[in-house]
C-alpha cells in the first residue's frame, strides 16, 4: 500500500488536526490510556488506534494488491515490502483492540488477533466474509457504522455496540470507523477498531455496588457520609428528622432506616400528613371508637397501631395545623395517644421517623410550626442535598434507572449517547430524582433500540441551556458554518446515513446537502 | 409446518436477536410458500420468543442466537436450528432435505452449528 496516502485516514479519523501522527506513518507508537469507566465520556479508542492506520492501509493493500506489485519492482524492493508487512502484522495482532478492515462491498479483508478474540471468529473463517456475518453486532442490519462511514467520509468515534461472540453471548464494545484509500486519494474499503468493555460494564456495575446502599445510590461525599452514619442512626431508636426537596428520596432514606433498625421485622407506615386535612389526619393516625362522629359506626385502628413493633414514618411533617401539632407533640413526649371517641389511654410502641421539604427552624422563626415538637422531631437531623448539587450522581442514577428498566421491560436499551448525557448533566432537576426517573423512563420508551438520544428525552431537559459543566465547550460554540454542518450530520445520522431522506428533511437538494457537508468539514490541517 | 427465517440482503441474518424482519414459509406435502415476514425492529429480547409463538411458529432457521433467547424459544416449543448462512431460500431447501450440515451454511464463528442431523424432510 502507499504510505503516502494514509494521511488522509487519519486526518479524517477523530477529528485528528494536529497532522502530528501523519509526519511520523513509519513510527507507530502504542499510547497506554486510562480505561475509562464510562464508555460515553471515554478517551477516544483513536488515541491508541489512530497511529496504526498507516499499518491497516498497509496490510490492507497488501491483501488486496499482492499479486499486482509493479513488475519493475526490485526484488530487493519486494523483500523489503513483505518484512515491513510482516511487522505491521505483528504490531496489528500485539494490540488488546479488535481490527478489521472491510472493501467496498464490505467483505473482511484483514481481521487481526484481538478481533478474532472478541468475536470468537477466526481470521481463516473471517477474511472474505461479509462483514456482518463476521461481527454479528446489533448495529449490522439498521445503523452500520462502517456503512456511515463510506457514505458520509466521516468518521465513527466509540459508538457503544453490542455484539454476540461465539459462545452465543452478548458482548460490549465501543466501535470506531475511518476510511481506507489508496494513493490516488480513492475510498477502496473502511477500517473498524472495536474494543471490548466487558471489563468496563463489569467495573460500572462493581461502582454502582459500591455506591449502593440499600434502594439509594449515589457517589457523592455528603451522601456517603450519611451511609456511613445511617446504620448507627438506625440502631438507636431516636426520632429522626429527614429534610430535602420533593423528591430527592427522603421516604427511601425512611424505608433504609426501618429495615436497618431493630424494628425492621415489625411494620414500617406511612402516612403522608400534607395530603389528608386535618380531622381526617386525626383519625387516621389515631383510630377511633364507634360513635366518635357521624358515620364511624365500629371500631377503627389508627395508623399508630398499625405500626406497634414497628415504625411510624410522618411524611411532609412539615404542612400539619398547629392543632395536630400539639397531638402529635403529646405522642411524641409521653409515648400516649387515645383514639377519637375513647377515654382509654394506649401506649405507643413506635420509632418515629418525619420528613418535610419545609425548612422547619424557618417555619419556628415565623410562628407556624412549633417550637417544641420542632426540637422533639430534630433528635437527629438528616439533610438530602438535592440533585443539581450532586451532579455526579446524575449519570450514576440515569444509568441505573435504565438498567433497571430493561430488566423490568426485557429490554437492551444501552446507555446514553454523549450529547444525551450532556443534556442530563446540564438540567438543573427542580424535580430531583423523581423527575429523573421520569426522564429516563420517556426515553426508555421512545427509544427503541441502541442509546438514548437527545431527542428521547422530555423537550425540557434538552431545551435547558444551563451553563457547560466544566471544561466543556459551550453548545454553540463554532462559526454558523459550523453549526450547520453540525445540524445537517444529526439529520444524516437520524437517517442512518441515508442522503436523500435527510435532504428530504432539510428542505434541500442531496447535492447541495453533500456540498455543504464538505464545506462544512473542518479544514485540513495541512 | 410453519419455519421462520430471519432475513437480511436476501440471506441468514446473521444474529437474531438483532434483526429486523423475519420471513415466514409453510412447509408442506405441496411444497414450500410463503407465509409473508413480520417486522422485528425495536423489540426488545423478551418480547421476540412469545412474538414467534403467537405466530405459530414451528421450527425457527437462523444464524448465531444469544443463549437465554433459544432457551426461551425451545422452552415455547419451538424447534431452533441455529448456526447458519446462506440464501433464505436455499437454507429451507437444505432443511428440507436434510443438508444443512453442509460447511457453505455453517456461519463463522458459531459453537453448536446445526450439523449434519438437522431434521429433514416435511414434519
Amino acid at each position: 500500500m502507499n504510505r503516502a496516502s494514509l494521511g488522509a485516514a487519519m486526518d479524517q479519523h477523530a477529528g485528528c488536526r494536529s497532522g502530528e501522527a501523519r509526519r511520523k506513518p513509519h513510527s507507530p507508537s502504542l499510547a497506554l490510556v486510562p480505561c475509562p469507566l464510562n464508555p460515553t465520556t471515554s478517551p477516544p479508542l483513536a488515541a491508541l488506534v489512530l497511529p496504526l492506520y498507516p499499518v491497516l492501509e498497509s496490510v490492507h493493500n497488501a491483501t488486496m494488491t499482492e499479486k499486482a506489485l509493479p513488475s519493475r519492482e526490485s526484488a530487493r524492493e519486494r523483500k523489503a515490502g513483505l518484512a515491513w508487512d510482516r511487522g505491521l502484522r505483528t504490531i496489528l495482532d500485539s494490540i488488546n483492540d479488535g481490527v478489521f478492515t472491510v472493501d467496498s462491498e464490505f467483505k473482511v479483508t484483514s481481521f487481526n488477533r484481538a478481533a478474532a478474540t472478541i468475536t470468537g471468529t477466526s481470521e481463516e473463517e473471517a477474511v472474505g466474509r461479509p462483514c456482518w456475518e463476521v461481527f454479528k453486532a446489533d448495529i449490522c442490519e439498521g445503523s452500520c457504522a462502517l456503512k456511515r462511514t463510506l457514505a458520509t467520509g466521516r468518521p465513527v468515534i466509540n459508538q457503544s455496540v453490542r455484539i454476540l461472540n461465539s459462545k452465543a453471548q452478548k458482548v460490549p464494545i465501543s466501535v470506531s470507523t475511518a476510511l481506507l484509500k489508496d494513493a490516488k486519494g480513492h475510498v477502496v474499503g473502511g477500517v473498524e477498531t472495536f474494543r471490548d468493555l466487558s471489563l468496563v460494564e463489569d467495573l460500572r456495575r462493581q461502582v454502582e455496588k459500591r455506591f449502593a446502599f440499600q434502594d439509594m445510590l449515589s457517589a457523592h461525599h455528603k451522601m456517603r457520609e450519611i451511609f456511613e452514619l445511617l446504620p448507627q442512626v438506625a440502631e438507636s431508636d431516636c426520632t429522626v428528622l429527614i429534610t430535602g426537596e420533593s423528591g430527592t428520596g427522603k421516604e427511601l432514606m425512611a424505608r433504609a432506616l426501618h429495615h436497618l433498625s431493630p424494628r425492621a421485622s415489625g411494620p414500617l407506615v406511612v402516612v403522608n400528613c400534607g395530603a389528608l386535612p386535618d380531622a381526617l389526619l386525626e383519625s387516621e393516625l389515631f383510630g377511633y371508637r364507634a360513635g366518635a362522629f357521624t358515620d364511624a359506626k365500629r371500631d377503627k385502628l389508627g395508623r399508630l397501631s398499625a405500626a406497634q413493633g414497628g415504625t411510624l414514618f410522618l411524611d411532609e411533617v412539615g404542612d400539619v395545623s398547629p392543632a395536630m401539632q400539639v397531638r402529635l407533640l403529646r405522642v411524641l413526649q409521653e409515648k400516649t395517644f387515645e383514639p377519637l371517641g375513647s377515654n382509654r389511654t394506649l401506649h405507643a410502641d413506635v420509632r418515629f421517623l418525619a420528613a418535610t421539604n419545609k425548612n422547619l427552624l424557618a417555619e419556628v422563626r415565623a410562628g407556624r410550626f412549633r417550637e417544641d415538637l420542632y426540637y422533639r422531631l430534630n433528635v437527629v437531623q438528616i439533610a438530602i442535598p438535592p440533585l443539581r448539587d450532586r451532579r455526579e450522581d446524575i449519570s450514576l442514577l440515569a444509568m441505573h434507572v435504565l438498567d433497571k428498566l430493561n430488566h423490568l421491560r426485557g429490554r437492551d436499551i444501552q446507555g446514553f449517547t454523549p450529547e444525551a448525557m450532556r443534556c442530563l448533566l446540564r438540567y438543573p432537576w427542580p424535580g430531583n430524582i423523581r423527575e429523573l426517573e421520569n426522564s429516563v423512563e420517556h426515553a426508555f420508551i421512545l427509544c427503541r433500540q441502541g442509546l438514548v438520544l437527545p431527542e428521547h428525552l422530555p423537550a425540557a431537559v434538552c431545551a435547558e441551556s444551563g451553563p457547560p459543566a466544566p471544561g466543556e465547550a459551550p453548545l454553540g460554540a463554532g462559526n454558523l458554518r459550523e453549526m450547520e454542518s453540525a445540524h445537517m450530520l444529526s439529520v444524516l445520522d437520524r437517517h442512518k446515513g441515508n442522503r436523500s431522506a435527510a435532504a428530504r428533511e432539510l428542505g434541500i437538494h442531496k447535492t447541495t446537502l453533500w456540498r455543504r457537508l464538505r464545506k462544512g468539514t473542518p479544514p485540513h490541517p495541512s | 409446518m410453519l419455519l421462520a427465517v430471519p432475513e437480511f440482503h436476501g440471506r441468514v441474518a446473521p444474529t437474531f436477536d438483532f434483526c429486523h424482519r423475519v420471513t415466514l414459509w409453510r412447509v408442506d406435502e405441496r411444497g414450500v410458500r410463503s407465509a409473508g415476514q413480520r417486522t422485528c425492529r425495536g423489540l426488545g429480547p423478551s418480547e421476540r420468543a412469545p412474538k414467534l409463538q403467537a405466530m405459530g411458529v414451528d421450527v425457527l432457521l437462523c444464524g448465531a442466537i444469544g443463549k437465554d433467547m433459544e432457551e426461551d424459544i425451545r422452552s415455547r416449543g419451538v424447534d431452533v436450528v441455529q448456526g447458519l448462512t446462506g440464501e433464505v431460500m436455499e437454507v429451507i431447501s437444505a432443511y428440507r432435505c436434510g443438508a444443512l450440515g453442509e460447511p457453505r451454511f455453517k456461519l463463522p464463528g458459531v459453537d453448536g452449528h446445526a450439523g449434519p442431523c438437522a431434521p429433514g424432510g416435511v414434519r
